[in-house]
């Protein structure tokens, strides 16, 4: 099966920036693609090349087996697209149904009840007669949410589509998504710098750093990228860093007590254990722990050294 | 094509429908009506006038006669002048709302092209023009007739409103060019200064004497604000406005299609 989004070595330059560099990747049917990166990143530019707002300077980008164009190119495309681009807009003095309305016309939708299903569809039916200029944060980005949705595209490109939403509104979200995903086999392309929610719902996670994807993995194998440590606690943490070394393993110091790194350790505990009950300094707390996912994604993304403890660097930089 | 202007005309009228925008300018229109009677209201009777002080006064300045000649001139001096102001801000409004609103993006990945869109944009501020014009010369009328002015005749009447809505239109075409500035330029302010700009070149240019071949000179020309000394535009001027409004619309047509738009 082909590919619903293809980038083939698609760059952007804006005189000496250089937005995107030389992005390839493919999106399947059915899947939800989350694309991670900190703010800069390329990440919306990468999603106005997807749209064909933008033109890329080199590469080229397909959607559906098509060559997206800018506004003079084939525009069927569009029917089976639907889009949410940076933040959430909408006219001010039309009320949430005739912003609504407005798509509606726009995707030359014949069904006017499509308009009533969405707005039930994103639990917009108490805000159906208010103006968007009254609308809240959250309810506007559902509003734009309903918007991108509309037409039940088969592909829905949303940037960032959980800012604003309160914890509730998140989950009913991340959900939604994935029922869309699961139930109706749409495609999602999604952006985020909230590495805890991609995690959640994505199927795929392309890291972008400065312009580039720096790394792609399936949301199974992102487990395997982050780092295990022993944290351990002890009433004398110089006493237990020499009993440590000279059982040859390498703590380093955190704020809370010592981190151990080696594999070792995180894979035999109990000998780490064994070895500070010999020695004297019996531990108060030991622990196998993960890298969170945002000290996994600062070191891929150089912000953090490969080599570096991490739990010490983020220490510092607190 | 002509289908997706219609659906893209929809829209574009809903979203006008619920604006304050229309209603300004048909505010701004009432007020220059209505002046244009005050003016005929003094100038019928200069004791009147100068009972008024500072409002007689200016009345005076004007050159024309108290009968329908004269107002009917007022009238299509009004859609000169104050026409490029009213219709340029709609125009500034139609596309820089876009921006200000940051709704732009929204019509960009659609099935309806991006030049139906602005299609849309143009023939709903060349309806909103005609429709301005239209009820300014039927308040014109309402009181040139409560005036009780003399001088009416079919001929009279027929030229004065041929001249209202002839120079509507070119003042229409010029005014494409404020949706895009405002479209370049991505919100009202550039296409507010370029119309300040433009309406203040057009007095220097015509009081200089070349003002029947400066685009933004001939419809207040053409109008007679330039008083009986001065000579109207012919084809040439006319046909400098039909050129800029043309260059206008496809400059604008062009940028929605092509344009990187990454704001």
């Amino acid at each position: 099966m082909s590919p619903v989004i293809s980038l083939r070595g698609v760059s952007k330059t804006y005189g000496d920036v250089r937005a995107l560099d030389a992005v390839s990747l493919d999106v399947e049917p059915g899947e939800i693609y989350a694309l991670l990166g900190l703010n800069g990143a390329g990440k919306t530019t990468l999603i106005r090349l997807l749209l064909g707002m933008v033109r890329p300077t080199a590469g080229q980008v397909e959607l559906a087996g098509r060559p997206v164009g800018g506004g003079s190119a084939d525009r069927s495309v569009w029917e089976h697209v639907g889009y949410l681009v940076e933040t959430p807009s909408a006219y001010p003095e039309l009320t949430v149904r005739e912003n609504l309305e407005v798509v509606r016309r726009l995707r030359r939708l014949p069904d006017r009840r499509s308009v009533e299903d969405a707005i039930d569809l994103f639990g917009l039916r108490a805000y159906a007669g208010r103006r968007a200029r009254h609308l809240s944060l959250g309810n506007l980005q559902r509003l734009g949410l309903a918007k991108a949705l509309l037409h039940r595209p088969s592909l829905v490109v949303l940037d960032e589509p959980v800012n604003g939403l309160d914890p509730a509104g998140v989950v009913e979200i991340r959900n939604l998504l994935l029922d869309l995903a699961r139930e109706r086999g749409m495609t999602v392309l999604l952006s985020s710098h909230l590495l805890a929610e991609v995690a959640r719902v994505a199927s795929r996670i392309g890291v972008l750093h400065e312009g580039r994807l720096v790394d792609e993995l399936d949301a199974t194998a992102l487990a395997s990228r982050v780092r295990t440590r022993l944290e351990v606690r002890t009433r004398d943490d110089d006493r237990a860093m020499r009993i440590l070394g000279d059982a040859g393993l390498h703590p380093t110091r955190d704020i809370e007590g010592l981190v151990v790194p080696d594999t070792d350790a995180v894979e035999r505990p109990e000998a780490v254990v064994t070895a500070l009950v010999t020695g004297g300094e019996p531990p108060t707390h030991v622990a196998v722990a993960e890298d969170d996912l945002e000290t996994y994604f600062l070191r891929l993304v150089g912000v953090l050294p490969h080599d570096a403890d991490t739990t010490e660097e983020l220490s510092r930089e607190r | 094509m002509n289908g997706d202007i219609a659906t893209a005309l929809g829209a574009e009228v809903l979203k006008a429908r619920r604006s304050l925008v229309p209603w300004v300018t048909l505010g701004a229109f009432t007020l220059g009506g209505l002046v244009g009677g005050l003016f005929m209201f003094v100038m019928q009777d200069p004791d009147r006038a100068r009972s008024l002080g500072l409002l007689g006064t200016k009345a005076q300045v004007f050159g024309g006669t108290a009968d329908w000649t004269g107002y009917l001139s007022l009238a299509a001096q009004v859609v000169a002048v104050g026409g490029l102001m009213v219709f340029g801000l709609a125009l500034t409004w139609l596309f820089g709302r876009e921006f200000s609103d940051r709704t732009a993006k929204d019509l960009l990945a659609l099935p309806t092209p991006r030049a139906a869109v602005v299609a849309a944009k143009l023939l709903l501020g060349l309806a909103w023009c005609l429709l301005l014009t239209v009820y300014l010369a039927a308040l014109t009328l309402l009181l040139g007739v409560l005036l009780g002015l003399d001088g009416w005749s079919a001929g009279v009447v027929g030229h004065g409103l041929g001249t209202i809505f002839a120079v509507a239109l070119l003042t229409g075409f010029l005014a494409v060019g404020y949706g895009l500035v405002a479209s370049v330029a991505r919100g009202y302010l550039a296409a507010v200064g370029a119309l300040f700009l433009t309406l203040l070149a057009s007095q220097v240019v015509a009081a200089l004497g070349y003002g029947a071949w400066f685009p933004w000179s001939v419809p207040a020309l053409l109008s007679g604000a330039g008083g009986p000394g001065q000579p109207l535009p012919g084809a040439v001027g006319i046909a400098t406005v039909v050129l800029v409004g043309a260059a206008a619309v496809t400059a604008t047509v062009i940028w929605w299609e092509r344009a990187d738009h990454d704001r």
